[in-house]
């Protein structure tokens, strides 16, 4: 079994948001992991609640095969919040089996972070239509070159490289 | 060796061998606990433990665990107050990649959970304290290589914590609450320590007792060594909650527990890795100074800079390069994101000198910070978030994991360390500011978050009214950790855990009202009495019903009623022989002989094969009392105890092994190796029906 990427961060900036947002987002996750249904479909495995932390992942759902949350950073003095999906990677057999993968990942994130900004205590928040692509190497790691080659293949949009700390990570620009 | 990258490729094979139904879950709990993989309250998904001896991390490490904690778990460090980092929320499957990874970058998780010597604990400024006898921090690391993995240390009937403290006044090492707590001593010039045995927290706290006011420092390896198999050979197995090594202290007196200990110093053999490690481990430790110590600008000690100046820097010793300062580096409820970790990383090379510890009130100091380099310091920790002032006010709140992740946890802890942490900011903020009020919390009564040692110290329960059950603290007073914990403060009543924040803020004016001059908050306590403090509190006790106020049934920071669910703790670990673990050991080997057999691999094959067999000859051996760090020759006691003597193992059987040891691990043809991987497995399973059979025999 090949694995040429192991986990994909996904991260929609988001537009309004305030001191209560990390509260707010907090208490629809508690909803949802308390929602039969939703446990058995999304594999919920709990919150956390990191609402203390000023920066990262301070509202967060952990689930067995993904995260999705409300992340804050500081960058230049100012502060941005995201939601971030975080999906983890099976096999890819081939590298058209990756950028396929990376495609549906891409539509599940979106899917997800719609989802929870639907919410009503989100609702007054806002998806930005960019979108921040982070790979995580898998056994078989490929070069960040043919990384954004594959996905710009895959998303048919403009692919910038960008400084993430760890892993590799990429800006999706505006479909053409 | 402190890294092993051949135990984690064994790890990845039992794990799979576990999967496959071939290794119990009994023993593959406490295996992968020996591993510090923990399982969480939340069903599925592990808790990873990384054991840093004293707190010591390199940026380079740090980067790592950033990484590992965004590659693997959710993206946050979180800092224990035995000076360890957890990541939460991690899969079984990624933990042979995490612990490969760990081990590329010098870190161990061996016996970072379980019934093992957890995280040996010291001083975060040992070395560079101006209050300290000497540096301990030599001795406490060469503890921690000396006992990691040690045969003696492998069969204990629970976990074994060591501490190692550089004063008799301070608040940091910890001593008395240790199984063995060392106490650094100068006399007439030599170096040595006052030795503490059988301390610990918990339902039945109990401070440690002098077992030596003073011994010389190259005899504590020893001594460690021979306490060691005092606890493995006549500490509690069965009764978990008896087990820990201050009961059996308490059990047999302290000149008895010495006499059992001096006893067993006799017998020891003699071993050249108590010097030579002493010498290495003190080497590793000494640490230069990265920039020359210019000194502090007192100027610019103003606003931001100066508070953080105040509450958060200490000045080192005086060194001939100049001015040096630690800086402790807040972190609400001991955590930080793999961004901030990185970003420590960063700023502990560029302006402290790349040494950082982990201390055991869940922050970070940052060493050998030149006096001129701290407001740049400070602003770049401000860049990052890091830049909270107050490390030595009521702000520092403890906290372990609670009912956030532990599965023994009752109460959020960390719930309520978060609503104090807001109201600290805003609303109480004058009583966070105190410096003379600390604060801990535990989510059970099993004290991880320290609550004897706080003045103000909440430990999780609940209580039950009609048909709901409400999240309670039961309320400490009195605590201390100066004096190397000396002092365990005394529960008080129950309160609603929705109300402990005003539990604090009540406390702290009754203090300030009744408080005599110079008298510290928990003397007052004390001399107010606990008949009078209840009377104070009675109105934080009372839980309405549910009909009445519904959100006294939900704990700190939870937007949904409580619910008590308290699962096994793996906190004890299971008690598994040391002989089951040679057992499962000469199975897997077994199993490696025939894969290596499958590749042609003829020399893994020979070794795999024999080491089986000599692994399932020492699990026997240890059940007749022979310890492995003896030295014994496994063939002979062997033969003795189990063939000649009373003939418990077939003779013909046994001597597969003796032929095995005879042909060695040169064997190269393919054909005698597959009869001797046959010879390995009909060995084994023998092995495992005399153990079946000596047990049945222990149980009548």
């Amino acid at each position: 079994m090949r694995t040429l990427v192991s986990r994909i961060d996904l991260r929609f900036p988001v537009h309004g948001a305030d001191a209560s947002t990390a509260d707010r987002a907090l208490e629809v996750f508690a909803r949802w992991r308390t929602d039969p249904e939703r446990v058995e479909r999304d594999g919920i495995v709990d919150l956390a609640d990191y609402a203390h932390l000023p920066v990262g992942p301070r509202a967060l759902l952990v689930a067995r095969s993904f995260h999705l949350g409300l992340e804050w950073s500081r960058e230049a003095g100012h502060t941005r919040a995201r939601v971030l999906v975080r999906e983890r990677g099976g096999a890819q057999e081939s590298e058209a089996d990756l950028a396929r993968w990376m495609a549906e990942a891409l539509a599940r994130g979106r899917h997800r972070a719609e989802a929870l900004l639907a919410e009503p205590p989100l609702s007054d928040l806002r998806l930005g239509p960019e979108v921040e692509v982070q790979l995580w190497p898998g056994a078989e790691p490929l070069p960040a070159s043919r990384l954004a080659g594959l996905l710009g293949e895959a998303t048919g949009r403009p692919v910038h490289p960008v400084a993430n700390g760890a892993g590799v990570a990429f800006r999706l620009g505006a479909r053409a | 060796m402190l890294v092993d990258e051949a135990e984690i490729d064994a790890f990845e094979t039992t794990l799979a061998r576990h999967r496959a139904g071939q290794v119990s879950e009994k023993v593959f709990t406490e295996y992968r606990l020996r591993f510090g993989t923990y399982g969480q309250r939340q069903e599925g998904v592990q808790m990873q433990r990384i054991k840093l001896p004293l707190g010591r991390v390199t940026p380079e490490q740090l980067e790592t665990l950033a990484d590992l904690a965004d590659h693997y778990a959710d993206s946050v460090l979180h800092v224990t107050t035995r000076q360890d980092v957890q990541l939460h929320f991690v899969a079984l499957d990624d933990v042979p990649a995490l612990l490969r990874r760990l081990a590329r970058v010098g870190i161990t998780t061996r016996e970072a959970c379980g019934n093992a010597v957890r995280n040996v604990t010291a001083c975060a400024r040992a070395g560079v304290c101006p209050g300290e006898a000497f540096d301990t921090g030599g001795l406490a690391y060469a503890i921690a290589r000396y006992l990691l993995r040690h045969p003696d240390t492998q069969d204990f009937g629970r976990k074994f914590k060591i501490s190692v403290s550089g004063c008799a006044d301070g608040a940091c090492g910890l001593a008395r609450i240790h199984d063995i707590g060392l106490v650094a001593k100068l006399r007439e010039g030599a170096r040595g320590y006052a030795v503490y045995v059988g301390g610990g927290l918990g339902a039945v706290p109990r401070q440690a007792e002098c077992l030596y006011p003073w011994l010389p420092e190259e005899q504590i390896l020893p001594l460690a060594q021979a306490v060691a198999r005092v606890f493995a050979r006549l500490g509690e197995k069965r009764i978990r909650s008896r087990a820990r090594m201050k009961f059996l202290v308490q059990r047999l007196g302290l000149d008895g527990f010495r006499a059992e200990v001096e006893a067993e110093r006799r017998r020891l053999p003699e071993d050249p890795r108590w010097s030579a490690l002493l010498a290495a481990a003190k080497a590793e430790m000494a640490e230069t100074p990265g920039a020359p110590g210019t000194p502090l600008d007192p100027a610019a000690a103003g606003g931001d800079f100066g508070r953080f100046l105040v509450h958060n820097c200490r000045r080192q010793r005086p060194h001939p390069d100049g001015e040096y300062w630690t800086a402790k580096v807040l972190l609400p409820l001991g955590d930080l994101t793999a961004g901030q970790a990185r970003a420590l990383a960063r700023i502990a090379r560029e302006h402290g000198g790349a040494r950082i510890r982990l201390t055991a009130d869940q922050n970070v100091v940052l060493r050998w910070v030149p006096g001129g380099a701290l407001p740049a310091l400070h602003a770049a920790l401000a860049e990052a978030d890091l830049a909270r002032w107050g490390a030595d006010t009521a702000r520092n709140v403890s906290a372990c994991p609670g009912t956030d992740t532990c599965k023994l946890g009752i109460a959020s802890s960390r719930g309520l360390a978060a609503t104090l942490d807001a109201a600290f900011q805003d609303g109480l903020a004058a009583t966070g500011a105190r410096t003379d009020l600390s604060i801990k919390i535990s989510g059970c009564p099993n004290s991880c978050g320290q609550h004897h040692l706080a003045h103000i110290g909440f430990s999780g329960s609940s209580k039950r009214r009609g048909d709901h059950v409400a999240p309670v603290f039961q309320v400490f007073l009195g605590g201390d950790t100066r004096h190397n914990g000396a002092r365990y403060g005394l529960p008080v009543g129950k309160v609603a855990a929705r109300r402990a924040p005003e539990v604090v803020a009540h406390l702290e004016r009754l203090y300030l009202r009744e408080r005599r001059e110079g008298e510290a908050f928990p003397d007052t306590m004390e001399r107010l009495g606990k008949k009078r403090i209840a009377a104070e509190l009675a109105e934080y006790m009372r839980i309405p019903s549910y009909e009445e106020a519904p959100e006294y049934y939900r704990d700190n920071r939870q937007s949904f009623d409580y619910v008590r669910s308290v699962g096994v703790g793996e906190c004890a670990g299971e008690v598994v022989a040391a002989a089951e673990f040679m057992l499962e050991e000469a199975e897997r080997r077994v199993f490696e002989a025939g894969v290596a057999l499958e590749e042609g691999d003829a020399p893994s094959c020979a070794a795999h094969s024999l080491e089986a067999m000599r692994a399932a000859a020492d699990a026997l051996l240890s059940t007749r009392g022979l310890l492995k760090s003896d030295g014994y020759d496994t063939l002979a006691e062997f033969r003795r105890h189990f063939v000649e003597g009373d003939g418990a193992f077939h003779a013909g059987t046994a001597h597969y092994l003796e032929k095995a040891a005879k042909e060695g691990e040169q064997v190269t043809d393919l054909a005698r190796l597959r009869v001797r991987v046959e010879e390995a497995s009909l060995f084994v399973d023998e092995a495992n029906v005399v153990y079946a059979r000596l047990l049945g025999a222990q149980v009548k």
